[in-house]
C-alpha cells in the first residue's frame, strides 16, 4: 500500500468522485460543477503524467482488491495501458471543456457531466485493467455510463439509438462475459500477461481456444464497430457533440479497440493466435470494415453520420494492425489508437460547433463556412488530412506502419486495402473541405448564434484547435522520446523481441 | 553539440519564415506587420542558396525513423529557382499578401515548397509536398476552379507512399540517399519505376496526368502562376533527380521505356502547344514539354551509366533556369495592355483624350517605347530556353539516341508559339484597351482618328525586335546558331499556324479570342 | 429474562420484538406508524450484535428455555441464517422507512385515524418479519412448517390490504397457492416424523437414507415449497400478487417471502436430501432454465411496470434453481452463488417495485410506454431502478454478477453449455426490460405524466437499496466467510470427511 497502489486508484478516483459528487448538484451550481470537472480532469492528468514518469523508469504500478475467489480485481499500469490512459485523460480534458462550452444553455447538465465521468472512470479503467475480469468489469460499465449520454437528448430517435446501442454492445458484453469464464475454467487465471497465458493448452484445448478467442472477439469488436457490429456507432450520433467525441475517440470505440490489443497480445500472445490460426480472419474482418465504412461514409450527407462511418473505418486499422501481428504492424496498430482519437475528437469538435454555432449538419450545408469559421475549418482541415494519412498529420505515421508491417508479414493484401481506404478517405473529407474553403457562403446560416467578435465561443474554439496542433505534433514529432509512436515501439518490442 | 548544429539550424529558417508570417497573419494585433513583410518571406532561401556552404541538417526527433534538412549542390539549384520565383510571385501578387485568406495560403505553399528541395528523405519531402501542393491548390482555387489537382494530388501521394513502402524493407533508414543505394542493389522492378514516373509525374505534368496543369495555369494571376510553377519545379523533376539510382546502374530496358515516355510527353505537348491561341496555354504546354524533356534524359542517363555523372551534375542547373526562363515568359505580361489600361483610366477621368497620343500610336505602328525592350528580354528569355535545352540534346546525343535533335527543337518550337503569342496578345490587348476607352466615349461623339484600325504589322514588329535580340544574344555569347533558327522557324510556323488554328474547332474562346475575332472583322 | 447481547440467546429477539411490536401496533393505531416504525429499528438492529457472536463462536444452536432437541426448541445460527437475517433486516428496515412515507393517505383523514392500509400493514408486516426471521432461526421442521404457514397468511393478508378487485383477487389466489404449499410441505414433515421419530433436521439428517419415504417425503416438500417459490411452472399466481400489492408489500413479497420458501428448500436440499441420487436437480435446473426464458420474455412483454418487475421476479427465481445441478459437481461455491443471488436479487427486487411505488405516487400509473420524462424529475428514483436493474442484469460490479460469475464457471467447467447459454440470454433480455423501462423515462409521452410529489424518503431508501445491490458486488471476500460459518454448503474443498456442518456434527450447546 503505496504509491504504487495509490496512484492507480487517484487516477480511477479523481472522475469517479467528482462524477457522483456532480451528480447531486442542482442545476443551477454551475460554477461549481465546472471546478469539479475541471479539478478532476486536471488532477487525473498530473496523475497519470506522474504514473509515465514512474513507468518509464521502470516502477511497476499495481493496484489489487480481493473480488471472486482466485480471482481479484487488479489495476495494473504498463506502458500499453498508459498509451490508453494518456490519450483518455487529455482527451478527457478537453472534451470536458468543450462540453462545458457546448451545453452552456442546455438543461441536464449535472446528470450529464455525472456520467461523463463514470464513462471517462470506466475508460481509464479499461486501460488499466490488469486483469480480464477487471476489463471485463470497466467495459460493461463504460456501456452503462454510455447509455444515459446517448439518450441525453430524450427525443424519440434518441431512445432508438439507445436501445441499439445497448442492444450491440451487452450483447458484445455477453458474449466476452462467457468467453471470460470458459477461459478462466480452462487456465484458472487471467491475468494480463506479455505474450499470453494460454499457449501451454494449445495442444489440448485447440478448439476451445478458437471458440473463446472468437467469443471474446466479437465481444469487444461491438465496441470496436468491426462490420457487421458496426450499426449502432452511426445510430449513436443523435447524442450531442461531445458525447460523440467521447464515442468515437476517447472511450468507447478505443475501448473495444483496446480490448482486441488485449486480448490478443496479452491473453493469446501474437503468436500463439497466429498459430491458432485466428489472426488471418480478424485481419479480413478489419480489412473489410476499412473499406466499408469508408465506402459507406462516402454517401452520407449528414456530416455526423459521416464522421461516424469514417470511424468506423478507421478504428479497424488498430484491429488490422494487432491482428497483422508482426512488430511493425503492431506498432502501427497501436499507434493509432492515440492518432484515430486525437484526429477524430478533432472533426467531432468542429462537427460540433458547426451544429452549435451555425446550426450545420449537413455537408450541402457547408458552403462557404471556411470563412464565417476559419480556425474551426483549419482544425477540421488537419483532422481531415491526418484521416488520409497525408504527412505530416499523425495518420500518415499509422499509415506508414500498417503499410510496412503488412509487407514484412507477408500480407500484400492489407497494402492494398489501405490504399484503397486512403482515396476512399480523400474522396469524402476532401469535397467537405473544397466546399467549406472555396464555395461562396450562403446569405444566412440554417441557424446562427451571435457569439460577438470571435467565431464562436472559446470553449468551443479551444478544444479542437488544441487537438488540430496535437495531430500535427504527434505526426511531425513521431520520433521524439515520449512520442506515441514511440511509446508503441516500446510496447511492441516487450511484445516480440524481449526474452 | 548545440554549437556544431548551429550553422545547420539555418536551414530551418526558410521554412519556418514563411510560417512564422502565416501565423503571424492569424493573430489580429500581428497582421498588419506580417503582411507588409510577407514580401520577404523568400529571402532566406535565397539568403541560403547564395551564401551558405552544403549543410546537413538531422532531425532524429521528427517524422517516421527521423529526418532531416539537407542543402547539396541539387538542393541549392532547386532551392535557389524556387527562391526566386517566389520571391518574384510575392512582388506580383500583392493581392495574395493583402487579404489574409489567400496570404495563408501563399506562405503555407511556399513554406511547403522550400522545405520540398531543403528535404533529406522521401517522407519529409511527401510532408512538404502536401503542405505546399494543397496549399497551392487553396491558392489557385481562392480565384477560380482548379478541376483535376486535388484528385491527382491525393493520387501521387498514394503512389509515392507506395514507392516507398516497396523501397523501405531493404534499405537502411528512408534518406534518398540510403533508398536510392538500396534501389541500385536490386532490380529495374518495372513497378516501381512506374510509381516513381507517375507520383512525381503528377506534379511535374507528364503526359496522361498532367492534366491538372493546363486549366490551372490558364487563369493563374501571374503571381500565381509563377508559385505554381515554383511548385512544379521542386515537386516533380527534383523528385526523380533525388529518387533515381543514376549512375550506379545500367537498366536498359528501363531507361529505354522512360525516354520513350519522356518524348512522346515532349512530342505531345510541344504540338499542343503550337495549336494554342492563348500564351498561358501555350506555356503550360511548354512546361509539360519540358517536363518530357527531362524525363528522357533521366531516361538515358539510366541506361548508359557513364552518361549519368555528368547529367546528373548538369540537370539541375538546365532544370531550374529552364524554369526561370520560362517562369519569365510566363510573367510577360504584355505592358502594351498595362499602358492601355492607364490610359482608360486617365481618359475615364479626365474624360478628353490627351491630343498627343494617337500621334504616337500612328508614329510607332501603335507600340509605346517600351515595348520593344521588353519584346527583346522575351526573345532572349526564349532563346536561353532553347539553348538550355539543346545542352541536355547533346547529353542526349552523346547517349546515343535517335531523337536527340528533334528533342530541344521540339521545346523551342513551344517555347517560340507562347513568345510569338506573348507579343501577339501585347499588341491585341493594347488595342483592345484603346477600343474599349474608345466605346467608352463613343457614346457621346464620334471620334474616327481615336480609333486605331488593326494593323496587322503590329505583332511583326514585335516579332522582330525579338528574333534582333535573340540573334544579338546569339553572336555576342556564341551560343548555338541552331537555337535561334529554331526560334525563327517557331516564330513563322506561330504565324503559319495561326489561320488553322483558328479553323480548328472546340477550343474554347475567352476575351482575348473575342477581341482578336472583333478586330480581324473591324 | 433479558439475554445477554453477546449472547447467541439474543437471537430469540428477533423474533420477539416484531410479534411485540405487531401487537402494540395493532393495540394502538394512533400511534402504531411510530410503534412499528421502533419495532422495525429494534429487529433489525437486533441482527447486528449476532455477527460478531458468529464471528466469535461459529455456527451455534440455542436452546429455548433450556430445552434440548428433541423435547424443546432450538434455534439454530450458522453463516447461511445470518445472512439470510441479514437481509431481511436491510430490505425490511428501507421498506418501513419508505412505507412510512408511501402509506401516509395524501389528503389526512378529518378523524385523525390512520386509514386502513396504514393501519394494518404494520402489524401484518412485523408479524411477516417475526415469522421469516423464526424461519431462518428454527431447526425443526415441524416449526419451520408453522413459521412457514404464518409466513403466507401475513403475507396473504399484506396482499389483501391495498383494497380492490386486483388486489383481493390476486389475493385469493395466492391464499390457496400458499396454503396447497403448506399442505404439501406438512406431507413430508408426517412422512419424515413417521419415518424417522424426530423433527429435528440435525438429527434427521443422521438418520435419514436413501428410502422410499425419504423419496416420498422430498417430493412432496419440493413440491410444496416450489408452489410457494414460483418456479416455472408453478409461478401463475405470482406476477397478479406481487403487481397487485402495494408497493412495500411487493418489495417484501419478492424480496423476502419467496426467498424464505427457498431457503427451506435450500437447507432441506443441503441438510436431508442432498446425497440423494434422483434426477430431481437436473429437472430443477431445466425448469429454472426455462423460468428464466419465460419470465424474462413475458415481463419484456409487459405494458405496465410493476408486471414487468413481477415477471422479472420469476425469471430471477429461475437462477436460484441452477444452482441444483450445479452444485452437484460444483459444490460449495455454487450454493455461495445461489445465496449470493438471493441476497443481491432481495436487494434489487425491493428496490425495484419501492422505485415503482414512487412513479405510482408521482405519475398515479405505471404505464411504461407514458413515463414521460420521469428520468428528469425523479432522478434519484430512475437511479436506484438502474442500479438494482444492473444487478438483475448480472452485470459487473454487482452482487448479481458475482452469483453469474460463479454459476457460469460451473457451468462451463462441467460442460453444461446450455445452462450457460440461458444465464447469458437471461442477463440479455433483463438489459432489455430494464433498459425498455429506462429508455421511456428518457422520452417524452403523449399523456403527459402528472407531477404528484415524492418524499425524499421515498427516493432514498429504493437508492439505498439499489446501491446495495451493486455494493454487494464488492463484498464477496467478506461475504464468504461469512456464509461458510458452519459450513453450511459442506466443504469448499471436495474432501468428504470435512463435511461436517453443525446440522451433522456435534454443534456447541448454548442455552441462553
Amino acid at each position: 500500500m503505496n504509491g504504487t497502489f495509490w496512484l492507480p486508484m487517484l487516477v480511477l478516483g479523481s472522475s469517479l468522485l467528482p462524477g457522483l459528487l456532480i451528480f447531486f448538484l442542482a442545476e443551477d451550481r454551475s460554477g461549481i460543477r465546472t471546478l469539479l470537472n475541471l479539478a478532476g480532469a486536471v488532477a487525473k492528468l498530473l496523475a497519470v503524467l506522474w504514473m509515465l514518469w514512474g513507468v518509464y523508469n521502470g516502477v511497476a504500478y499495481e493496484a489489487r482488491l480481493p473480488f471472486l475467489p482466485g480471482l481479484d480485481l487488479v489495476l495494473r499500469v504498463g506502458p500499453l495501458s498508459l498509451l490508453f490512459v494518456v490519450l483518455s485523460t487529455g482527451l478527457w480534458l478537453l472534451t470536458t471543456i468543450y462540453a462545458i462550452g457546448y451545453l452552456e444553455r442546455s438543461p441536464h447538465r449535472s446528470r450529464f457531466f455525472g456520467f461523463f465521468s463514470l464513462c471517462v472512470t470506466a475508460t481509464v479503467g479499461v486501460a488499466m485493467a490488469g486483469n480480464l475480469l477487471t476489463f471485463v468489469l470497466f467495459y460493461e460499465l463504460l456501456t452503462l455510463a454510455t447509455y444515459p449520454l446517448v439518450v441525453h437528448r430524450g427525443s424519440e430517435a434518441a431512445r432508438q439509438a439507445g436501445q441499439v446501442y445497448l442492444a450491440h454492445t451487452l450483447f458484445g458484453g455477453a458474449l466476452l462475459l462467457a468467453g471470460t469464464v470458459w477461459l478462466y475454467t480452462l487456465t484458472g487465471t487471467l491475468e494480463f500477461t506479455p505474450r499470453g497465458f494460454v499457449s501451454h493448452l494449445g495442444e489440448t484445448h485447440r478448439g476451445s481456444l478458437i471458440a473463446i478467442f472468437a467469443l471474446t472477439v466479437v465481444g469487444v469488436g461491438v465496441k470496436a464497430a468491426l462490420v457487421p457490429l458496426h450499426s449502432w456507432l452511426p445510430r449513436a450520433m443523435v447524442a450531442p457533440a461531445p458525447v460523440s467525441a467521447l464515442l468515437h475517440a476517447v472511450a468507447v470505440v478505443k475501448a473495444g479497440a483496446f480490448g482486441v490489443v488485449r486480448l490478443l497480445y496479452d491473453v493469446f500472445g501474437a503468436e500463439f493466435a497466429a498459430s491458432l490460426g485466428v489472426t488471418g480472419p480478424l485481419a479480413v474482418v478489419a480489412g473489410a470494415t476499412i473499406l466499408y465504412g469508408s465506402l459507406r461514409a462516402l454517401y452520407q450527407d449528414d456530416l455526423k453520420r459521416r464522421l461516424a462511418f469514417s470511424t468506423v473505418s478507421q478504428v479497424a486499422y488498430i484491429t488490422l494492425g494487432v491482428a497483422i501481428a508482426g512488430p511493425l504492424a503492431t506498432i502501427g496498430g497501436l499507434v493509432h489508437l492515440v492518432h484515430q482519437g486525437v484526429m477524430k475528437i478533432t472533426l467531432f469538435f468542429c462537427a460540433g460547433n458547426l451544429a452549435e454555432t451555425l446550426g450545420i449538419h449537413k455537408v450541402s450545408e457547408m458552403c462557404g463556412v471556411g470563412r464565417r469559421m476559419p480556425w474551426t475549418m483549419a482544425a477540421f482541415t488537419v483532422g481531415a488530412f491526418g484521416m488520409i494519412g497525408l504527412p505530416p498529420v499523425a495518420g500518415f505515421v499509422t499509415k506508414w506502419y500498417l503499410g510496412i508491417g503488412a509487407l514484412e508479414a507477408g500480407q500484400d493484401w492489407a497494402v492494398y486495402v489501405l490504399a484503397g481506404s486512403s482515396l476512399l478517405n480523400a474522396a469524402y473529407f476532401l469535397p467537405i473541405l473544397h466546399v467549406a474553403w472555396f464555395r461562396p457562403p450562403p446569405p444566412a446560416w440554417p441557424h446562427e448564434h451571435d457569439f460577438g467578435p470571435r467565431e464562436t465561443a472559446w470553449a468551443l474554439l479551444l478544444p479542437p484547435v488544441v487537438t488540430a496542433i496535437l495531430s500535427v505534433a504527434v505526426g511531425l514529432f513521431a520520433a521524439a522520446p515520449f512520442s506515441p509512436l514511440e511509446w508503441a515501439t516500446l510496447i511492441a518490442e516487450r511484445e516480440f523481441y524481449l526474452p | 553539440m548545440l554549437s556544431s548544429l548551429s550553422p545547420a539550424l539555418t536551414l530551418l529558417l526558410p521554412i519556418l519564415w514563411p510560417l512564422l508570417l502565416a501565423l503571424g497573419l492569424l493573430a489580429a494585433p500581428l497582421r498588419q506587420t506580417s503582411a507588409a513583410l510577407a514580401i520577404t518571406a523568400a529571402l532566406p532561401a535565397l539568403t541560403l542558396a547564395l551564401a551558405f556552404p552544403d549543410l546537413l541538417l538531422p532531425m532524429p526527433a521528427l517524422l517516421i525513423g527521423g529526418s532531416g534538412l539537407l542543402l547539396d549542390a541539387t538542393g541549392r539549384m532547386f532551392l535557389f529557382g524556387g527562391a526566386l520565383l517566389w520571391l518574384l510571385a510575392g512582388l506580383l501578387n500583392p493581392a495574395a499578401t493583402d487579404e489574409r485568406r489567400s496570404g495563408l495560403w501563399f506562405l503555407l505553399a511556399m513554406a511547403g515548397g522550400l522545405w520540398m528541395t531543403l528535404a533529406a528523405d522521401l517522407p519529409t519531402f511527401l510532408a512538404a509536398t502536401a503542405v505546399g501542393g494543397y496549399a497551392l491548390y487553396g491558392l489557385l482555387a481562392s480565384q477560380g476552379r482548379v478541376p483535376f489537382l486535388v484528385p491527382l494530388l491525393v493520387l501521387s501521394d498514394l503512389l509515392l507512399f507506395e514507392l516507398m513502402l516497396l523501397l523501405a524493407p531493404t534499405a537502411a533508414d528512408l534518406s534518398f540517399s540510403a533508398l536510392t543505394t538500396a534501389w541500385a542493389a536490386g532490380e529495374a522492378v518495372p513497378l516501381l519505376l512506374g510509381l516513381l514516373v507517375l507520383g512525381f509525374g503528377v506534379k511535374a505534368g507528364v503526359l496522361g496526368v498532367h492534366l491538372w496543369l493546363t486549366p490551372a495555369l490558364r487563369q493563374a494571376a501571374p503571381g500565381n502562376a509563377l508559385a505554381l510553377l515554383a511548385f512544379v519545379l521542386a515537386a516533380g523533376p527534383l523528385g526523380w533527380l533525388r529518387l533515381l539510382p543514376l549512375g550506379a546502374v545500367t537498366w536498359t530496358g528501363a531507361g529505354d521505356w522512360l525516354f520513350g515516355i519522356g518524348t512522346a510527353t515532349l512530342a505531345i505537348a510541344a504540338l499542343l502547344a503550337l495549336i494554342q491561341t492563348r500564351q498561358r496555354l501555350a506555356l503550360a504546354n511548354t512546361l509539360v514539354a519540358l517536363t518530357g524533356l527531362w524525363l528522357a534524359l533521366l531516361g538515358a542517363a539510366l541506361a548508359a551509366p557513364s552518361l549519368a555523372t555528368e547529367l546528373a551534375s548538369a540537370l539541375p542547373l538546365a532544370i531550374v533556369l529552364a524554369g526561370l526562363s520560362l517562369g519569365a515568359l510566363l510573367i510577360f505580361q504584355p505592358p502594351a495592355s498595362a499602358a492601355a489600361a492607364t490610359e482608360a483610366d486617365t481618359a475615364d477621368s479626365t474624360g478628353t483624350d490627351s491630343p498627343d497620343q494617337p500621334a504616337a500610336h500612328a508614329r510607332w505602328g501603335g507600340l509605346t517605347w517600351t515595348d520593344p525592350i521588353w519584346a527583346a528580354a522575351a526573345g532572349l528569355l526564349a532563346l536561353l530556353l532553347a539553348v538550355l535545352t539543346l545542352d541536355g540534346a547533346a547529353l542526349a546525343a552523346a547517349a546515343d539516341r535517335p531523337l536527340a535533335f528533334w528533342l530541344p527543337a521540339a521545346v523551342a518550337l513551344a517555347a517560340g508559339r507562347a513568345l510569338w503569342l506573348g507579343l501577339r496578345g501585347a499588341t491585341m490587348a493594347a488595342e483592345l484597351g484603346q477600343l474599349e476607352t474608345a466605346a467608352a466615349a463613343d457614346a457621346s461623339e464620334p471620334q474616327a482618328d481615336g480609333i486605331v484600325v488593326a494593323d496587322a504589322r503590329r505583332p511583326w514588329v514585335m516579332a522582330a525586335i525579338a528574333l534582333l535580340a535573340a540573334a544579338l544574344g546569339t553572336l555576342l555569347f556564341w551560343l548555338p546558331w541552331l537555337a535561334a533558327l529554331i526560334l525563327l522557324l517557331a516564330l513563322a510556323l506561330g504565324l503559319a499556324a495561326d489561320p488553322l488554328v483558328r479553323r480548328l474547332p472546340g477550343l474554347p474562346e475567352g476575351r482575348l479570342a473575342a477581341a482578336e475575332a472583333r478586330l480581324t472583322a473591324g | 429474562m433479558i439475554p445477554n447481547l453477546a449472547s447467541p440467546g439474543w437471537a430469540v429477539a428477533l423474533i420477539f420484538i416484531p410479534l411485540l411490536g405487531a401487537m402494540l401496533a395493532f393495540l394502538l393505531p394512533r400511534i402504531g406508524v411510530t410503534l412499528g416504525l421502533l419495532a422495525a429499528v429494534l429487529t433489525a438492529g437486533s441482527v447486528l450484535p449476532l455477527l460478531p457472536m458468529l464471528a466469535a463462536h461459529g455456527a451455534t444452536n440455542i436452546r429455548i428455555g433450556g430445552w434440548g432437541a428433541p423435547l424443546g426448541i432450538e434455534l439454530s445460527i450458522d453463516g447461511l441464517t445470518m445472512a439470510m437475517l441479514a437481509m431481511t433486516a436491510l430490505v425490511g428496515i428501507a421498506v418501513s422507512a419508505y412505507a412510512t412515507c408511501y402509506l401516509r393517505p395524501v389528503p389526512s383523514r378529518p378523524d385523525g385515524q390512520p386509514d386502513l392500509q396504514q393501519r394494518h400493514f404494520w402489524p401484518l408486516w412485523l408479524v411477516l418479519w417475526a415469522a421469516l426471521n423464526a424461519l431462518f432461526l428454527s431447526s425443526d421442521i415441524f416449526n419451520l412448517y408453522v413459521t412457514l404457514e404464518l409466513l403466507g397468511l401475513a403475507a396473504v393478508a399484506l396482499t389483501a390490504l391495498s383494497g380492490g378487485a386486483d388486489a383481493l383477487n390476486g389475493a385469493m389466489r395466492y391464499l390457496l397457492v400458499s396454503l396447497l404449499g403448506s399442505l404439501g410441505y406438512l406431507l413430508g414433515v408426517a412422512l419424515l416424523y413417521h419415518a424417522y421419530g424426530t423433527l429435528d433436521l440435525g438429527l434427521l439428517a443422521l438418520r435419514v437414507g436413501d428410502e422410499t419415504v425419504t423419496r416420498a417425503a422430498l417430493g412432496a416438500m419440493t413440491a410444496g415449497l416450489l408452489v410457494k417459490t414460483a418456479l416455472f411452472p408453478l409461478h401463475f399466481w405470482l406476477p397478479p400478487a406481487h403487481a397487485s400489492a402495494s408497493a412495500p408489500v411487493s418489495a417484501l413479497l419478492s424480496a423476502l417471502v419467496v426467498k424464505a420458501s427457498f431457503y427451506l428448500l435450500l437447507r432441506l436440499w443441503l441438510t436431508l436430501f442432498g446425497d440423494l441420487d434422483s434426477g430431481l436437480a437436473t429437472l430443477l435446473g431445466v425448469l429454472g432454465a426455462i423460468a428464466i426464458l419465460w419470465g424474462s420474455i413475458q415481463a419484456l412483454r409487459q405494458a405496465r411496470l410493476k408486471l414487468l418487475i413481477a415477471y422479472s421476479t420469476v425469471a430471477q427465481i429461475g437462477y436460484l434453481f441452477l444452482a441444483f445441478p450445479l452444485a452437484a459437481t460444483g459444490g460449495a461455491v455454487v450454493w455461495g452463488a445461489a445465496v449470493y443471488l438471493v441476497l443481491s436479487h432481495a436487494l434489487a427486487k425491493a428496490a425495484m417495485f419501492l422505485t415503482a411505488g414512487s412513479l405510482l405516487r408521482f405519475g398515479a400509473h405505471d404505464r411504461i410506454a407514458d413515463l414521460d420524462r420521469v428520468v428528469h424529475r425523479l432522478p434519484i428514483t430512475i437511479g436506484a431502478f438502474t442500479l438494482a436493474g444492473v444487478s438483475i442484469m448480472g452485470l459487473p460490479p454487482s452482487g448479481g454478477f458475482i452469483g453469474k460469475w460463479l454459476l457460469l464457471q460451473a457451468a462451463f467447467s462441467q460442460g453444461r453449455w446450455g445452462l450457460a447459454l440461458v444465464m447469458l440470454a437471461g442477463g440479455l433480455l433483463a438489459a432489455a426490460y430494464v433498459f425498455k423501462v429506462i429508455g421511456y423515462a428518457f422520452t417524452p409521452a403523449v399523456v403527459p405524466h402528472q407531477a404528484g410529489l415524492v418524499p425524499p424518503t421515498m427516493e432514498w431508501t429504493a437508492l439505498a437499496l439499489g446501491a446495495g445491490a451493486i455494493l454487494l458486488g464488492f463484498a464477496w471476500p467478506l461475504l464468504w466467510p461469512l456464509l461458510e460459518i458452519g459450513m453450511p454448503f459442506g466443504a469448499l474443498a471436495p474432501d468428504p470427511g470435512a463435511a461436517v456442518g453443525p446440522w451433522l456434527g456435534g454443534p456447541r450447546i448454548l442455552a441462553p
